[in-house]
């Protein structure tokens, strides 16, 4: 299963790449693909590709700001977290979104 | 009847002199009687009087009422009560807004802030940190007075005392009305409000009337009434407020007494940081030195001779404080940073132990310069570059020498002609230039003649002033109308000689004639001093300051007549570009890299060379770690610059090969712009470095800092004795910007404090492990139990510094690595494991 996201904070130095950081290793951890694009001080990196997005079960905000480029979501199931949820409980997360997926 | 107004004093530093002189003023509109009365300790004020209001001492959220009684009761009590609930809060937040704007500027350290410590600032006037307790010296006029007896009845003494009251009021008065200054109109207010206050007459009266003294002496004895209990205080503003009290009874004394003040000699009884007005050299002579802590001057200039003496000796010291003496009482603790100009009375604890880790670093930071001021001037690959010290007074000399200068390649002597009524005569001149000469102990010494112009007044020379002085009658341009001055110079020097390797230069050359005729005269002086058979050394070598741009253009011409030169690179700079140094709209014209300078730096040096004469460079780029390896290049066979400066410009030539240098010049030369040479800097700076961000000295495991502001100066004394920042002031001053900004601390026990700032000059990581954690952002905030800091110099791209940030704070989220970072024992593993981190 795919999962892609987004991390944004409104400093975009530094929680914006924990957060990524988390759920990218709880991820791996967990067997999933986790692919997330940062929305930081240094512009959009690890940016997602229509790809990533058509074939993701599932998106995930964590953010503290508004996405942006957010229209290429449509239609997609949404989870909106704060960064500092993502930090705090990546794996927890992503296991609500499994069960929910009922995967 | 009276009408009554309770509420609870909403100020958080209290009932201080400034709310209260707005309650007084609000008070006195009305004519209704006012009184203050403070429920907790059952103090009562006439609300009339400052000084009485301020004798409540009345504290935040202290239950207080305010009664008013006769005409217009209710208008007066309606007016104080929007003054207490609604203006004196907004005024003080503005008061504190000022006292903020001091906090993201370097030279306050944070911890004086945070601590909401009293300080003092004036000039940096003598490096150094010293904790101790203070002398004031102060003739103390109103302390004499106390004896004085008196001449007359109490009741003529009553009036002698109203009068002179009245003539000073009428004083104060006229002087307000001619004063066009704001602040002296604030100063002669507040003291005019003193003047009138009843609670400062009512207390002279009562003492003449209950115990029969002089006006004198009844005056005297309330200054020191109402001082003691202003002084009490750590209030910055009762402290001045206590000034100014002092300030009225001094002025009250002179016209009881008729006299002024009598000259007290100073004396020390014990260790002790004196505290005067201004200090004399006869006076800091006659001081035991072994019993001088450090010096805090009111009004001495930083060039003056007790200063210099001071400095040379290593003594701590500050100056341009005004009304010191009254703010500060002998026998008070106090922390003097002669190092930033501050003097803080009563440290708290947390100040306390800030400077303590101060002295710590100053300590390791006077030992390393040791180390690399006795290195010679030299580049690695062995090209000597004279460096030597730029000083105007010999007492400076054993500072220059203890620093490793080689030489002085500036001696101002524009001084000796300052604040006196007569020129020097040729004796005292001599007497200074053969100290210089003898102390030299065989180094050479430039001594440059004086320097005068309509910007530097001196009161026995008829120079006028002129509407651009810098363009006008100044240097050598004058020497012909002073003939005599000069002479007695030349004259003075020539003898002095004999003793040591002095050399003459003239200022502001810009056409040979004006050497042709110094020269003409020099002869002259040679011929009258062999003549009369007086010793001299005939033959001083004779160079000039190159400091206008027809000078540079012409030094094949000159060679014909001297024996060096040396740029003056701040005139020369000024004078290029026709822009003023200082001039706050230009602060892009006239940097030292730009390559039109860099161009003519080139042509002159050749010129020289070319003709076989030496050239020395003494403007402040000489000082200037960046530029150094462009002076070298381009071939300057010496460098002169304040001599605090040496050491590092020492230890900075040893790391350069003169090939390098030279390729850089000639690279510089040929860029287009001036924003070219400084990315070519940049890249050079690069180049050296090992690439290491972080190394063993930049990881403290088991630090013992014990909150944001103690952790935050360890890393900036850390990345200082890296050598990776200039300033480290500045490095603190800069985390704390951005730690105001956004705090820094981002959860799992860990801060990653970090800034970028010109003052950096590598790129650099530190990492401090706390042995007791402690709350980053308040004291019972989330604990914190490492902190890892970035600093970027201010030429990388932003995008570098926030990508290794990024990187760092990826890694930080990896328990894993946290837990490795907790557990390391060894510094240099630790460094290890941070630097592979971030490499990933």
């Amino acid at each position: 299963m795919t999962i892609v996201g987004i991390t944004a904070c409104p400093t975009g130095i530094a929680h914006t790449y924990m957060a990524a950081e988390r759920l990218e290793k709880a991820g791996k951890k967990m067997g999933l693909r986790v692919k997330i694009e940062t929305q930081g001080a240094m512009g959009i990196e690890n940016e997602l590709t229509a790809e990533d997005i058509r074939e993701a079960a599932a998106v995930i905000f964590a953010v503290g700001i508004p996405v942006r480029r957010k229209e290429r979501f449509e239609g997609k199931t949404i989870y909106e977290i704060g960064v500092q949820e993502a930090i705090k409980n990546a794996e927890a997360i992503l296991l609500k979104i499994q069960n929910e997926l009922g995967r | 009847m009276a009408v009554e107004y309770g509420f609870a004093f909403p100020l958080p530093q209290g009932l201080h002199a400034r709310p209260a002189s707005l309650i007084q003023e609000t008070a006195a509109r009305f004519p209704a009687k006012v009184s203050w009365d403070n429920l907790r300790n059952g103090n009562s004020a006439d609300a009339k009087s400052v000084l009485s209001l301020i004798g409540t001492d009345t504290q935040h959220d202290d239950p207080c009422r305010i009664r008013a009684e006769g005409a217009a009761e209710r208008d007066v009590l309606r007016a104080l009560r929007h003054l207490i609930e609604a203006e004196l809060p907004e005024r003080e937040k503005e008061a504190d807004a000022g006292l903020a704007a001091m906090s993201g500027k370097a030279g306050i350290p944070r911890i004086l802030l945070l601590e909401k410590a009293l300080f003092f600032q004036g000039l940096p006037a003598g490096r150094g940190i010293i904790r101790g307790r203070v002398t004031v010296h102060d003739p103390g006029l109103e302390m004499n007075a106390e004896e004085t007896p008196p001449g007359l009845s109490p009741a003529e003494e009553k009036s002698a005392y109203f009068e002179a009251a009245a003539s000073l009021e009428n004083e104060m008065r006229r002087r307000r009305e001619e004063t066009q200054e704001k602040t002296e109109r604030t100063v002669l207010d507040a003291h005019l409000s003193l003047l009138r206050d009843p609670a400062f007459s009512a207390k002279v009266t009562a003492l003449i009337a209950a115990e029969g003294i002089s006006a004198a002496a009844a005056v005297s004895r309330t200054c020191r009434i109402f001082g003691d209990m202003l002084q009490a205080s750590r209030s910055r503003y009762l402290r001045e407020r206590m000034a100014d009290i002092r300030d009225v009874s001094r002025q009250l004394l002179v016209r009881l007494l008729g006299t002024s003040a009598p000259e007290t000699r100073i004396r020390l009884g014990a260790p002790a940081i004196l505290v005067a007005e201004d200090l004399s050299p006869s006076e800091f002579l006659a001081l035991d030195k072994s019993l001088l802590l450090g010096l805090g001057l009111e009004t001495a200039g930083v060039t003056s001779h007790a200063l210099i003496m001071g400095r040379a000796r290593g003594i701590p010291a500050i100056t341009g404080c005004p009304g010191l003496r009254e703010k500060l009482r002998s026998g008070e603790e106090v922390i003097l940073d002669g190092s930033r100009g501050l003097i803080i009375p009563a440290p708290a604890p947390a100040v306390g132990r800030y400077y303590e880790r101060e002295m710590e670093a100053d300590k390791k930071r006077t030992a390393a310069r040791r180390k690399s001021s006795i290195l010679p001037g030299r580049t690695a690959d062995g090209r000597a570059v004279e460096i030597a010290a730029n000083i105007g007074h010999p007492e400076e000399l054993q500072a220059a020498w203890n620093d490793g200068a080689e030489g002085v390649g500036l001696f101002r002597t524009e001084w000796l002609l300052m604040d006196r009524p007569s020129p020097p005569a040729e004796e005292e001149q001599w007497a200074l230039y053969a100290r210089l000469a003898a102390e030299a102990k065989g180094r050479p010494v430039i001594v440059r003649t004086f320097d005068i112009g309509g910007d530097k007044p001196i009161s026995f020379l008829p120079l006028p002033p002129e509407s651009n002085p810098f363009l006008g009658f100044r240097g050598i341009r004058v020497y012909e109308r002073f003939a005599g001055l000069v002479r007695s110079q030349l004259r003075a020097i020539m003898r002095a000689a004999v003793g040591g390797p002095l050399k003459i230069m003239f200022p502001m050359v810009s056409m040979p004639e004006e050497i042709l005729g110094m020269k003409e005269l020099l002869g002259q002086v040679r011929e009258e001093l062999a003549a009369a058979a007086v010793p001299h050394r005939p033959d001083v070598p004779v160079g000039m300051m190159v400091e206008v741009p027809s000078a540079a253009l012409q030094i094949d011409r000159f060679s014909e007549h001297v024996d060096f030169f040396s740029v003056g690179s701040n005139d020369l700079l000024q004078y290029l570009f026709a822009a003023d140094r200082g001039h706050p709209s230009l602060p892009g014209f006239g940097r030292p890299h730009h390559p039109a300078f860099l161009r003519l730096l080139k042509t002159t040096v050749e010129a020289a060379h070319a003709h076989g004469k030496w050239i020395g460079l003494c403007g402040e780029a000489a000082a200037s770690p960046r530029m150094l390896p462009l002076l070298v290049g381009l071939g300057f066979d010496e460098l002169s610059m304040t001599s605090s400066a040496i050491p590092e410009i020492k230890s900075r030539l040893r790391g350069l090969e003169s090939a390098a240098c030279r390729e850089l010049a000639e690279a510089a030369v040929g860029l287009p712009v001036g924003r070219d040479v400084e990315d070519l800097l940049d890249a050079f700076e690069r180049r050296g470095e090992s690439g290491a961000l972080i190394t063993p000295e930049l990881v403290r495991i088991g630090s013992d800092s014990r909150s944001k502001a103690e952790a935050l100066q360890e890393l900036a004394v850390m990345m200082e004795a890296a050598g990776r920042v200039g300033s480290r002031d500045e490095i603190e001053a800069a985390l704390w910007r951005r730690e105001d900004n956004f705090s820094t601390g981002i959860g799992f026990g860990v801060a990653i404090p970090h800034c970028q700032t010109a003052a950096v000059r590598s790129a650099g990581v530190g990492f401090v492990r706390f042995a007791v954690p402690f709350g980053w952002d308040a004291a019972d905030g989330e604990a914190v139990e490492m902190a890892m800091m970035l600093v970027l110099p201010a030429a990388e791209s932003n995008r570098d510094h926030l990508k290794l940030l990024a990187r760092l704070s990826r890694r930080l989220v990896d328990e894993e690595f946290r837990a490795e970072l907790r557990a390391i024992a060894d510094e240099t593993e630790a460094a290890e494991l941070i630097s592979s981190a971030l490499a990933e």
